[in-house]
């Protein structure tokens, strides 16, 4: 009976300590994703640069090339890449060639892109150029935000809207 | 990956021969992780309906819903939350325990193959249903799970622009994703259902559920744990603020902080590089020769026991092929035999008491045949040490070494391989004054139903039986663990103590 009893209790004891067990792992450890006293600033969006424009072969040209690649017009499908400029109170975080994406290279450049700052006041400047032929910037925005903790700033674009736009 | 198995195999003796102790071998959980998982996977189900029907499946409102079932509707949901959570958890814990268990007895090579690549499926399919279901809840651990999927899966070249970008921005997700992932959240499970089907395809006779005490003490755990701490959502998910600190559940997301941290080429790469090195395991080497049962169609008269034995399904009846006047014959598919044996102790023409000295039965194995066996068996007899009652002890190869290494001792791939005319052959024979079967670990026989068929076979219910002539006193059972080598020497002394007190009253008489 009383062996009974000792393992009746050994199986309370084994089970609660898997549930125990179970119920901890399924909350703890903690684990800090972002840290709390930090904001965020994520740049999202894509951006399709123009296409070259078509060209029109010589005739010296198009004998070069096989008779059923003899168009009088060629319109090169690819998209050149873009280049965004992006600075936080001045200093440059981001200025980079964002290629298209897709097989041919014919797709919108995407970017996605975080970076951790201290909340408080912030100066941005975002700039980005999407003529390969030009040096200037095509478009360039200027913000100057409020951050809270914790806060995820988000930066688009739209250039029906004007270019840069924060959400 | 010899020395990884070997250590696992004896954590995992140490930790079975523990708990036979405290729950006795039926009930013992470890012994019961497949049937275990069945029993959550069916309280996930059956919670998961529950709750579907109190679920909001829009951005705005999910949240709510599950907040609405957790607090102000705890007795009728709130507790089928949790309990859905942690039956989640627990099929998690079972799942990984059973596959290392398998690994550990290296019962996921040759036939048992299949078994082993469906259950990575499965595997995988729990992940994404669990995954799938934290989402649901669209609570900061939803963001931040969603955000470190999203932007873990934009790694791959295929999408035109960051799909994580849905997560970033508050007017960026619509009530579709929602309905897509209930969508997903309730696919993948009858997914599972269906793999898990598949997995048990190549077992007969499979334990889909636990005995029920054990399953009344795992229904016990979890309704006690969802009573005294519920399962609860961390604060509403807010695209426009970043979780901070997060209460994880480590079952499911344990690879997330290293998908967040790590670069997306090396999780990638890890992880695929895990997946295809345990999928391709059962091919790894040390490879194992392969022993495939052999039938002999003159010895062989359709009566389909070795088809009713065979734990593997690997045997079928199919119509005579040689004209014989029975209207059946067995047939072995070579890729679902594991070689145990089982069948030829099932064989009614299996017994050693012929004269024929190849000893030909219907269904044999390559080695031991059955002529070995009655080799060994005659030159263990011949090794009895002096002093003392004889016994001849019939060991399983997974039982414990003090079995196998009893000097008359005969080794089997599994003791149902045994046929019980040998019982009678060496008692008869005067071969031995008794015969011991020293089985593997009770309720977790190497081969399934080696234990079962053999209880019965002795018990004169189930054909081959052993014959009434046979003394049963003079007859004894022992299923041990590999590691409960003294219990299986504890339990020859007191046969052979039995043994000696009957000789000495046959004396007095």
């Amino acid at each position: 009976m009383i062996s009974r009893i000792v393992r009746w209790a050994a199986q309370l004891v084994i089970l609660a300590g898997i549930a125990a067990f179970i119920g901890a792992l399924s909350v703890a450890p903690a684990f800090t994703y972002r840290p709390a006293d930090m904001a965020f600033i994520r740049i999202n969006f894509t951006h399709g640069a123009p296409r070259a424009e078509c060209w029109r072969p010589t005739q010296a040209e198009l004998t070069k090339l096989p008779p059923s690649q003899r168009r009088p017009n060629d319109c090169p499908r690819e998209r050149p890449a873009i280049v965004l400029r992006f600075e936080l109170d001045g200093v440059v975080l981001l200025d980079e060639s964002l290629p298209p994406s897709g097989l041919s290279r014919d797709s919108p450049s995407p970017i996605y892109r975080g970076f951790s700052v201290a909340p408080g006041p912030h100066r941005l400047h975002l700039a980005m150029r999407d003529n390969p032929r030009t040096k200037e910037y095509d478009y360039t925005s200027d913000f100057d935000v409020m951050l809270s903790p914790q806060q995820n700033l988000v930066i688009g674009f739209d250039p029906r809207s004007g270019g840069f736009r924060i959400r | 990956m010899n020395l990884l198995r070997r250590g696992l195999l004896n954590g995992f003796d140490r930790a079975e021969a523990l708990l036979d102790r405290v729950f006795t071998p039926v009930h013992n959980p470890l012994k019961q992780l497949g049937a275990l998982g069945t029993l959550f996977f069916a309280v996930v189900i059956v919670t998961g309906v529950h709750l579907y029907i109190g679920y909001d499946t829009s951005v705005s409102g999910a949240y709510g819903s599950v907040e609405y079932l957790s607090v102000s509707a705890w007795f009728l949901a709130g507790v089928a939350r949790s309990l859905h959570r942690y039956a989640s958890d627990a099929l998690v814990l079972v799942m990984l325990l059973h596959a290392a268990r398998e690994f550990a007895r290296d019962r996921y090579r040759g036939a048992r193959w299949f078994s082993w690549v469906t259950g990575i499926v499965a595997m995988l399919l729990v992940y994404g249903s669990g995954i799938g279901g934290y989402w649901l809840v669209w609570d900061e651990l939803a963001q931040f799970i969603a955000i470190v999927s999203m932007e873990w899966l934009d790694w791959l070249p295929i999408f035109g622009e960051p799909i994580a970008g849905i997560f970033v921005a508050p007017d960026a997700l619509d009530d579709r994703f929602f309905t897509l992932l209930i969508f997903l959240h309730i696919a993948l499970p009858l997914m599972l259902a269906l793999v898990l089907w598949l997995h048990l395809q190549r077992i007969s006779r499979a334990a889909y559920r636990p005995p029920w005490r054990a399953a009344l003490g795992a229904m016990a755990m979890l309704v006690g744990l969802s009573v005294v701490f519920p399962a609860v959502s961390h604060p509403p998910a807010d695209l426009a603020r970043l979780p901070a600190k997060l209460g994880l559940d480590w079952f499911y997301l344990a690879a997330y902080p290293l998908m967040d941290r790590l670069p997306r080429a090396a999780t990638w790469g890890g992880g695929v590089a895990l997946l295809i090195l345990f999928t391709a395991l059962p091919w790894l080497p040390p490879l194992r020769r392969r022993v495939v049962a052999v039938v002999d169609l003159d010895y062989c008269n359709g009566c389909g026991r070795c088809n009713d034995d065979c734990p593997y399904n690997a045997i079928a009846m199919v119509a005579r092929t040689d004209g014989k006047p029975f209207e059946t014959q067995a047939v072995v598919n070579p890729g679902l035999c594991v070689g145990c044996g089982i069948c030829v102790g099932a064989c009614p023409p299996s017994t050693p008491f012929r004269t024929t000295v190849d000893l030909p039965t219907g269904i044999d194995l390559p080695d031991p045949s059955l002529k070995d066996l009655r080799g060994q068996t005659l030159a263990a007899a011949a090794r009895h040490q002096a002093g003392g009652p004889r016994v001849l002890v019939f060991a399983c190869a997974h039982g414990p070494a003090a079995a196998t290494e009893f000097p008359a001792s005969v080794t089997l791939p599994c003791v149902a391989m045994l046929p019980p005319s040998f019982i009678d052959f060496a008692l008869s024979r005067h071969l031995a004054d008794g015969v011991m079967l020293a089985g593997c670990d009770s309720s977790a026989c190497y081969n399934r139903l080696g234990e079962r068929w053999t209880d019965e076979r002795l018990a004169g219910k189930r054909d081959p039986r052993l014959r009434a002539r046979v003394d049963r006193a003079r007859v004894a059972v022992s299923w041990v663990g590999r590691q409960s080598g003294d219990e299986f020497r504890a339990a020859l002394s007191a046969f052979a103590a039995r043994l000696s007190a009957r000789a000495a009253e046959g004396d007095k008489r």
